[in-house]
């Protein structure tokens, strides 16, 4: 201790008050022996191969293509449906019911 | 022992490092621990914690610490939380943990110290944990500053005062008693 003003604690001195049962490291080293033999170390590290780029890669493409396809679909699908409304949003009503009570006569 | 880059080794190679980790620092790791929780018994469970969780982690130590300290650090935290446990257990409890610990002390048959180590035992658990360690690591280890800085992730004017502040209640309790 660098310290002379504690002298109470510097009679006490600092020697080890406490022991030990007889061959304790032996006997807690050969445990630990024991131990690191029942629960063995498994390495699983995720390691990135260079194929899996190409895996990834390959993924991404087909999702992207997927995605425009749909949304190409998708698309002409609602472009179809606006022509549909604008046509007959363009006719009056009368028309439309004369249109169709001729076409009943007919049959 | 080659215990910075554990990833490549094969399962007999890790083991044979654990092996010779445990004799190379089992029996200061103990004192370290045994003068914070004080009986044999306690010290002995809280040691075997120390090097389970170290060959748990071993795959995760770098080597940018010394082996040392990277197992102090893991002592130091598995005594702390052992000391917690120890209190939160004894939260209903009407005896104090300070005073059950110095009653262990006094029955556990591996205590070989006389009256004034018995002493100096009572002044040293009056201290605060942390206030414990520092003075347990300096007093009796004569651990340098540096070290204890490295474990105790504190600078090294804060460990000296640290220390000179339990040094201070710890002369100032055996003047009175």
């Amino acid at each position: 201790m660098e310290e002379n003003e504690y002298i109470e604690i510097q009679k006490a001195g600092n020697r080890n008050p406490f022991k030990l049962p007889e061959n304790y490291f032996e006997e807690f080293a050969a445990r630990m022996d024991e131990m690191a033999a029942d629960t063995p170390k498994e390495v699983k590290r995720f390691i990135i191969r260079p194929w899996m780029y190409g895996a990834a890669a390959s993924l991404a493409g087909v999702l992207l293509m997927g995605q425009v396809y749909l949304s190409d679909n998708k698309k002409q699908k609602l472009a179809s449906e606006n022509y549909d409304t604008y046509v007959l949003s363009q006719v009056n009503e009368s028309s439309i019911i004369d249109y169709y009570l001729a076409s009943e006569t007919e049959k | 022992m080659n215990l910075a880059n554990t990833s490549g080794q094969t399962a007999d190679e890790k083991a044979k490092s654990f092996s010779e980790m445990v004799r190379t620092y089992q029996e200061r790791l103990y004192w370290h621990i045994r003068k914070m929780v004080l009986v044999h018994d306690d010290a002995n469970d809280v040691l075997q914690n120390t090097f389970m969780k170290a060959w748990k982690g071993l795959d995760n130590f770098r080597g940018d610490s010394q082996i040392s300290t990277w197992l102090y650090r893991i002592a130091t935290n598995e005594t702390l939380s052992f000391l917690s446990q120890k209190k939160a257990r004894m939260m209903n409890s009407f005896e104090d943990v300070e005073e059950l610990m110095l009653q262990n002390l006094q029955a556990d048959t591996y205590f070989e110290g006389d009256e004034v180590q018995l002493k100096l035992q009572k002044a040293i658990i009056t201290l605060p944990e942390k206030q414990r360690l520092v003075f347990n690591m300096r007093f009796y280890d004569e651990m340098p500053y540096e070290e204890m800085s490295k474990i105790l992730d504190t600078s090294v004017g804060a460990l000296k005062a640290s220390y000179h502040h339990a040094a201070r209640k710890v002369e100032d309790f055996l003047i009175k008693e």
